[in-house]
């Protein structure tokens, strides 16, 4: 079942993005969190959003910011891109080869100062998404159908 | 081929131009995500990459694509810097102008190009119900949903003709299913008359519900990607003549007819001129329909 995250809960969410990526918690102001099972949401903070929420049988509310694993909390590319580029720690930036190895699944070797765990992976500045930094190096964590929909380029009428 | 389409041959213009149009696929159309990246940025840093980009008139946020490599195989396409759509299909959330704050219902939403253009125009501000009953198709648009980057795009899965009405909104976009005409290219075969006569049934409902979950004054998009005026004239014709909204001039920019005011030799509500016609031979995209209604309070 969705529901708004507590105050404590949302308080930890911030400290997680802040302690982990030194994202500022004003980033998140006017963005309301939500869960469902282990997944945090995500969605705009405005009037009439909480009767929507409560009034009909909503699949997703929003945008997937994060996921629970255990006890640790997994950041999604989706949220990443969205509100990780104000990020200062644990991000690897990736260019040439080491942008493409990435892009095709295969972890790489990071030359930038890491912390093990999940990290922001950036190109030219701009955020692609999440990888996980372990012994095998930065590990990508790109979500399957979005390398699916990059290499298929749809279209819609 | 040619006989599908000759029963038009009085409402196309130039019906020899439409039927050679029909021969040549349309370019592809990008529509910028202005909330990852603003429209005079987007052209420098994909121009910079060697990416050939032309500005399209009248649509800030669109541009035609020049590249021979397909648009949706692009870094910056998997950035959620923008998104891949015909350019017809951008006109209903503009004519829709939905503002920040507002709540919003696409009723017949995926695969989502429409849904996330109108949460762009509310600069992901406000509350923007995405339905669609086909669980396959709406992952896709989730998909979409999570690449361009949007928080104000809920979904939900409902039949659009028995949506709840516990919800009342300010602003409905209605592209239901239809025969797709407009988006016909050699190859693909057309419907014929017992599938338009099935959608025209189920376009009447969905209208129907649509309009009863549009607050008082609320205003209404209703549009397809087809010709047959059994798909959209006369859907409309019944709820304009009840009275139970009004048709709202709208403004392109872009070559376009009014909508038929009569059909079949029959007299139809003569304010269903104000809704617009798209022809592929004229606007070098798909072809559409689309009619703004606005609820009588």
């Amino acid at each position: 079942m969705l529901t708004f995250v507590s105050a404590a809960e949302r308080q930890e969410i911030l400290e997680y993005f802040e302690g982990r990526f030194g994202i500022p918690r004003e980033v998140f102001d006017r963005v309301a969190f939500l869960r469902e099972g282990k997944t945090v949401w995500a969605a705009g903070r405005v009037e009439g959003f909480e009767e929507v929420v409560t009034e009909l049988r909503i699949e997703t509310p929003g945008l997937p910011l994060l996921r629970q694993r255990g006890v640790l909390w997994k950041p999604t590319t989706a949220g990443l891109q969205r509100f990780g580029a104000s990020a200062g720690k644990n991000v690897i930036e990736l260019t040439g080869e080491a942008l493409s190895a990435f892009l095709s699944g295969q972890a790489v070797r990071p030359s930038d100062d890491l912390e093990p765990g999940y990290v922001v992976v950036k190109t030219e500045g701009m955020v692609l998404g999440c990888g996980l930094y372990g012994r095998a190096g930065v590990k990508p964590q790109l979500p399957k159908p979005w390398g699916q929909a990059f290499i298929r380029g749809e279209e819609e009428g | 081929m040619v006989t599908a389409f000759e029963r038009y041959k009085e409402i196309i213009p130039d019906y020899p131009g439409f039927l050679a149009a029909l021969e040549a696929p349309p370019p592809s159309y990008l529509r910028v995500n202005t909330l990852k990246i603003g429209p005079g940025e987007f052209p420098r840093l994909m121009e910079g990459k060697g990416y050939r980009l032309r500005k399209v008139h009248g649509i800030e946020e669109a541009f035609e694509w020049g590249g021979e490599r397909s648009p949706g195989g692009t870094l910056e396409y998997f950035l959620g810097y923008y998104h891949v759509q015909g350019l017809s299909s951008m006109w209903p959330a503009r004519i829709l102008a939905p503002q920040a704050g507002e709540r919003v219902l696409d009723l017949c939403a995926a695969p989502g190009g429409k849904a996330t253009h109108l949460a762009q125009l509310m600069g992901d501000r406000g509350v923007v119900v995405a339905n669609d009953i086909t669980y396959q198709r709406l992952s896709i648009l989730r998909f979409h949903i999570d690449r361009l980057g949007t928080t104000s795009v809920l979904t939900a899965r409902y039949r659009g003709e028995h949506f709840p009405l516990r919800v009342r909104f300010d602003r409905i976009l209605l592209d239901p299913p239809c025969s797709a005409e407009g988006t016909f290219r050699g190859g693909r075969s057309l419907g014929g008359p017992e599938t338009v006569r099935r959608l025209s049934r189920l376009q009447g409902m969905l209208l129907d519900r649509a309009i009863a979950l549009l607050r008082p004054g609320g205003t209404l998009v209703y549009s397809t990607c087809t010709y047959a005026p059994e798909e959209n004239e006369l859907v409309l014709q019944r709820p304009l003549e009840q009275g139970a909204v009004e048709l709202l001039s709208i403004q392109l920019p872009v070559a376009h007819l009014p909508g038929l005011s009569e059909w079949a030799g029959e007299r139809l509500h003569p304010d269903l001129a104000k809704a617009v016609r798209l022809y592929p031979h004229l606007t070098n995209s798909w072809g559409f329909f689309i009619a703004h209604l606005r609820k009588r309070r």
